[in-house]
């Protein structure tokens, strides 16, 4: 079995970027980075399950930055592992004036996968438009724009609930209550 | 990818042979393998790597592939895979990134 079917649709229920928005913005209430990892079944039309929030051990969130050290990275690959589920996406903030597109450092640092996600949300998380957000996807050993029409295309937008949080740091994965 | 055609191949090898399963959490799909128990994690960690097309790199930064298990991660992967046998004759390993920063951090 090939390790990334091709990726068509990416469905993402409101649920998600609710969640994510309220995640991100906690960072960047104090001007620092922050970010979230949307998983889920990967297929032809592939569906975010969850949002992760990496948090506290293990996690770097800084003026400019965010990073999710290894460890974090194998407890979140654990839990995915277990449910069969794969990351979709991952989604991080840029602060108040920076643009939210991806910087040289985002294309280095970010999660080399074909068909992986990255979307940039600016102002800090406050910017709810998702028109107005940033977003790639890695293909061909690079991560590509998705022009607006490719993104009204392939990102289904659902209203039906359902999707679960989780908080990760070093120790594992735990259901978010506070974000 | 020439890993694919090797991975879920049923061996006729030693019945002492461990079977391995890497996880990549970005794929659909884990990498599966049959090794002798004197196979060192390097061996594993580099046809798991193949599998996922991942690499290590050196650009600014450092950017390294390291196996994981019960969130230790594998830094001497000199050592044979039956170190880290817990059950039987399997073992499931995570594969995770490491960046180090480059000096114009």
């Amino acid at each position: 079995m090939q390790p990334y079917p091709g990726i068509d649709v990416w469905q993402l229920d409101e649920s998600a970027i609710t969640a994510t928005l309220a995640a991100v913005q906690r960072p960047g209430r104090d001007g620092k980075e922050g970010g979230v990892f949307w998983v889920g079944t990967r297929a032809s039309v592939s569906v975010v399950h969850a949002v992760v929030v990496p948090a506290g051990n293990g996690v770097i969130e800084a003026a400019g930055f965010w990073q999710v050290t290894p460890e974090v990275y194998g407890a979140i690959s654990r839990w995915a592992a277990e449910r069969g589920w794969s990351l979709l996406g991952i989604c991080h903030t840029h602060g108040e004036g920076v643009p939210a597109r991806l910087s040289p450092q985002d294309r280095g640092h970010l999660v080399r996968a074909p068909g992986v996600l990255a979307v940039v949300i600016g102002s800090g998380g406050r910017d709810h438009d998702v028109e107005r957000w940033g977003w790639y996807e890695f293909t061909s050993g690079a991560y590509r724009e998705i022009s607006p029409d490719e993104r009204d295309r392939r990102l289904r937008l659902t209203d039906e609930g359902g999707i679960e949080v989780w908080a990760a740091d070093r120790r594992g994965c735990r259901p978010a209550v506070n974000l | 990818m020439t890993a694919v055609s090797e991975t879920d191949t049923p061996m006729p090898g030693d019945l002492r042979d461990i079977q391995v399963t890497v996880d990549y959490l970005p794929a659909a799909a884990p990498f599966h393998h049959r090794y002798a128990p004197e196979t060192i994690v390097e061996t594993v960690r580099v046809a798991a790597m193949k599998f996922f097309g991942v690499q290590d790199r050196q650009e600014r930064d450092t950017y390294r592939y390291f196996l994981e298990i019960g969130g230790t991660r594998i830094t001497d992967t000199s050592q044979p895979i039956s170190n880290f046998v817990e059950h039987g004759h399997e073992i499931h390993f995570h594969l995770v990134e490491q960046i180090t920063p480059g000096s114009a951090w």
